[in-house]
């Protein structure tokens, strides 16, 4: 089958995303299930079939979407409306823009994986230390059914 | 201050310490906010925190008896209820900023309360919340609310600002979010860059001019 020249395809945008926490264990397929949701829910159905809008990639807490062009604003819009993937709370922030996704991995920095500290416990709740870059500290408590966190700093932590 | 989130709740009401809010708040683009539980104002790296104090009554006597026992803050903000009440907290009482408009009914903050809020220096939350979080009749109530404030602002000239009402680190937003969800509630760029900025005014109000001698 012959390929469809450059000037038949569509204009695609590339957006990246930066994904809070960075530690949510989010898939791919959550993420494009819960935008879709948020773009339908804002912009109804009619809008969020017009934007094509997919989840190219979901890793190490940035998350790359795919639009068509010129509906950068709305998706952008959509992402700041996401408050839970897969039940675990998240924020996106979308903070690039580029036509092609090798233009955009150019414009994206990968922070370092957070880094297990151990446990500690505060009260009567036992919590893992997940150590973000710089004085970032992130305690999160495994629930049954939730996950709970609480965003520290290393000094908060020593209040503690 | 020039962008300033009008609303956030740090640790222990929310599950995010101050130092870390800072942190978060400067790499989204903000100078400032208003947070409510701290017991002072303060400076954290390159962000100013306002201390604010939150105050939801029924009425004018409950409203200044919760303003006598609350601890003192910078920032005054006052739940907005029905049309009588929010022209008698308007008249009545020292006030910074009137919040929860989303949940009152249409009426109730009309062209007469929108003139005193002019007069008297008083600024109406536009809550992100309540677009971020809520779907179905709640964010259209919401929405629908905010651009007939929007359209008062537009006419009478009173103040606004923008909260995020971040309770969470996953609550809060970007400068640039602000004024995109600022669109969707049918705000103008020039409006949301004068509502970001609204949390600095408020403590330095325009006066009339004195002569001193």
């Amino acid at each position: 089958m012959k390929p469809l020249p450059p000037t038949q395809r569509p204009n695609w945008r590339y957006i990246a995303a930066e994904m809070v926490p960075q530690w949510c264990p989010a898939q791919a397929r959550d993420m494009h299930y819960a935008i879709l949701g948020c773009e339908a829910s804002l912009f109804g159905d009619s809008a969020a079939a017009s934007m094509r809008t997919s989840v190219i990639s979901c890793d190490r807490g940035v998350v790359i979407v795919r639009c068509i062009r010129g509906t950068e604003p709305d998706v952008e819009t959509v992402l700041a409306t996401v408050t839970d993937v897969g039940g675990a709370p998240v924020a996106l922030h979308s903070f690039a823009t580029s036509g092609t996704i090798h233009g955009l991995k150019k414009k994206i920095v990968l922070c370092s994986l957070p880094s297990d500290e151990g446990n500690c416990k505060i009260g009567e709740n036992t919590y893992r230390i997940l150590r973000i870059s710089g004085q970032k500290v992130d305690l999160v408590q495994q629930g049954i059914k939730q996950t709970t966190a609480l965003y520290l700093d290393t000094d908060d932590l020593e209040d503690f | 201050m020039k962008t300033a989130d009008a609303c956030i709740y740090p640790y222990p009401a929310g599950d995010t310490s101050l130092r870390r809010l800072a942190d978060e708040l400067e790499l989204r683009g903000f100078t400032g906010a208003i947070a409510v539980g701290i017991p002072s104002g303060c400076t954290i790296g390159n962000v100013r925190f306002l201390s604010g104090a939150e105050i939801a009554a029924n009425s004018v006597k409950s409203c200044r008896d919760a303003l006598r026992n609350a601890p003192k803050t910078d920032i005054v903000m006052v739940h907005a209820g029905d049309a009588a009440l929010n022209r008698a907290i308007l008249g009545n009482i020292s006030l910074h900023i009137l919040r929860g408009i989303y949940h009152t009914d249409k009426r109730s903050f009309d062209h007469v309360s929108a003139r005193m809020a002019a007069d008297r220096g008083v600024a109406v939350d536009i809550d992100l919340s309540r677009i971020i979080t809520e779907s179905g009749p709640r964010r259209q109530r919401a929405l629908e609310r905010y651009r007939e404030i929007g359209r008062l602002s537009r006419k009478y000239g009173f103040m606004l600002t923008i909260s995020s009402g971040g309770r969470s680190l996953t609550g809060l937003r970007s400068t640039r979010a602000f004024s995109l969800l600022g669109e969707v509630a049918g705000l103008d760029t020039e409006q949301v860059c004068e509502a970001l900025a609204s949390p600095a005014a408020l403590l330095s109000p325009h006066q009339s001019v004195e002569v001193i001698r």
